[in-house]
């Protein structure tokens, strides 16, 4: 589940991603009662298997049995921050009704891994990564857009409206690029490829996370011409109580 | 607003409109509603038209607890018989009203209006959280209880309050989550259920 709204007095209109349809709205009917047993299942993020029944025009969820992890089990305000952050992006990259199973079992791989508390934010760049390259964004990152030259180990520029890397000679003044380390490029080369464990050993220096960030937003909200609220919030935590801070996992004395 | 498109008077789809606009009313019940008020009598009408204006206009947000009244500060916020070591924070003032109705609360309430939802945008500041961490400074505050709703929104909200507060030296608490009273073990979700077991206290 992506996120929901409000029906009438008890129900609730909810996004769904699923395998075999894409991002799909449908109706869980009495979702809002405190003994709604559909309610409970219904949680966002969590991977389920559902029926959907079709009446008047509209899905209705009339059975659900989680199968994945409880996305929502882990109390820590950062992890949270995070699902919002991959609901977010794939309801801002589906539309309604296109199936994309790479997509899916994509996004199932990288919730397990957020609900094991492994990778952190590496998984999120690898998710962000495979995203632009499943849903048909993906960046060159081996030759200059502009001169078709293989890039040379220095400071290049990631260019969102050009689709990839360009050299400093091709890269405009004044159009929206990103300058990209070496180091930069070479992670985003291997976020394309490496499997979680690779990205769980990964080490990256904090500098070379917060430029590998920046690079991969600023592309990712060139390509959907909006920001990313939740990523706003996930900053403000970082910023608020420290990158370790913000980290702490139970609270309220236990 | 097509499937309204049935032959009616200006006015009446006006009303229409503006009722379906409204929680929990869809479009048929903003039909039923518009055609009984439509029968009505002059002065139901009236009254009724009355108390919309006046809840705009006389209806007070307390100055310290944050909920809706008549006067700031609310009646709550007066009663000298409240515990004011204690705050309970609610989302919405309609939760103030399922709390008061259960009777097991005895302290004060502090109001949110919303809560922290970061995919519509809607961070702390858009929030009654300034004026929570300002009754706090006052220091006669022991414990807050987060009663924000049981889902990730809700979540992240009790969690950020949370953030801000025990550096302060505040005891904070949430409400438990588990099984309703009434129901089964057999039919409750495997969230819920988690949920239930994680709170669980020794008898
Ligand atoms: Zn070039
Ligand atoms: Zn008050």
């Amino acid at each position: 589940m992506l996120g929901g709204t409000r029906l009438g007095e008890a129900d609730r209109l909810v996004t769904l991603y699923t395998q075999r349809r894409g991002k799909v709205r449908a109706v869980v009917r009495g979702a809002l009662r405190p003994r709604s047993r559909l309610g409970g299942h219904i949680q966002p993020l969590s991977h389920c298997q559902l029926m959907l029944t079709e009446s008047k025009g509209l899905d209705v969820v009339t059975g659900c049995q989680i199968i994945g992890p409880l996305f929502p089990m882990r109390e820590d305000l950062v992890h949270h921050a995070r699902g919002f952050y991959l609901m977010e992006l794939i309801d801002c990259f589906c539309p309604e009704g296109l199936e994309n199973p790479a997509l899916f079992s994509l996004l199932v791989d990288t919730l397990e891994h957020l609900c094991l508390g492994e990778g952190g934010e590496r998984v999120l760049r690898r998710f962000e990564v495979r995203l632009l390259d499943i849903t048909g964004f993906r960046p060159e990152l081996h030759c200059c857009l502009g001169c078709q030259q293989a890039l040379e180990p220095v400071t290049n520029y990631l260019s969102p409206s050009a689709g990839g890397l360009l050299c400093r000679a091709c890269a405009p003044e004044q159009s929206p690029v990103h300058s990209v380390s070496v180091n930069t490029v070479k992670v985003l080369r291997l976020l394309r490829e490496a499997d979680m464990e690779t990205v769980n050993r990964l080490n990256l220096a904090p500098d070379l996370a917060a430029e590998l960030e920046a690079a991969l937003r600023s592309y990712i909200q060139y390509v959907l011409e909006r920001s990313i609220k939740s990523g706003v919030w996930l900053e403000r935590l970082r910023r608020e109580f420290g990158p370790n801070g913000a980290l702490g996992g139970p609270q309220n004395g236990r | 607003m097509d499937r309204l498109s049935v032959p009616t008077s200006r006015p009446l789809t006006r009303l229409i409109e503006a009722l379906n606009r409204m929680p929990g009313i869809g479009p048929k019940m903003a039909q039923r509603l518009a055609y009984y008020l439509l029968r009505a009598s002059a002065e139901e009408a009236q009254t009724l038209a009355e108390a919309i204006v006046a809840v705009k206009e006389e209806a007070v947000l307390c100055a310290i607890c944050q909920n809706t009244a008549d006067t700031s500060p609310c009646t709550l916020c007066q009663d000298p018989t409240r515990d004011r070591s204690l705050i309970c924070v609610v989302e919405e003032p309609l939760d103030v009203l399922a709390l008061e109705r259960s009777g097991a609360f005895k302290g004060l309430y502090h109001v949110l209006h919303g809560c922290i939802s970061p995919i519509d945008g809607v961070g702390p500041e858009d929030l009654k959280v300034r004026e929570l961490l300002a009754r706090i400074h006052d220091g006669e505050v022991q414990e807050v209880i987060m009663a924000t709703n049981p889902n990730l929104e809700g979540e992240a909200t009790s969690m950020y309050v949370q953030r801000l507060l025990s550096p302060l030296g505040v005891k904070v608490s949430r409400l438990a989550r588990g099984l309703p009273f009434g129901g089964d073990v057999e039919y409750a979700d495997e969230v819920t259920l988690s949920r239930a077991l994680q709170d669980r206290h020794s008898l």
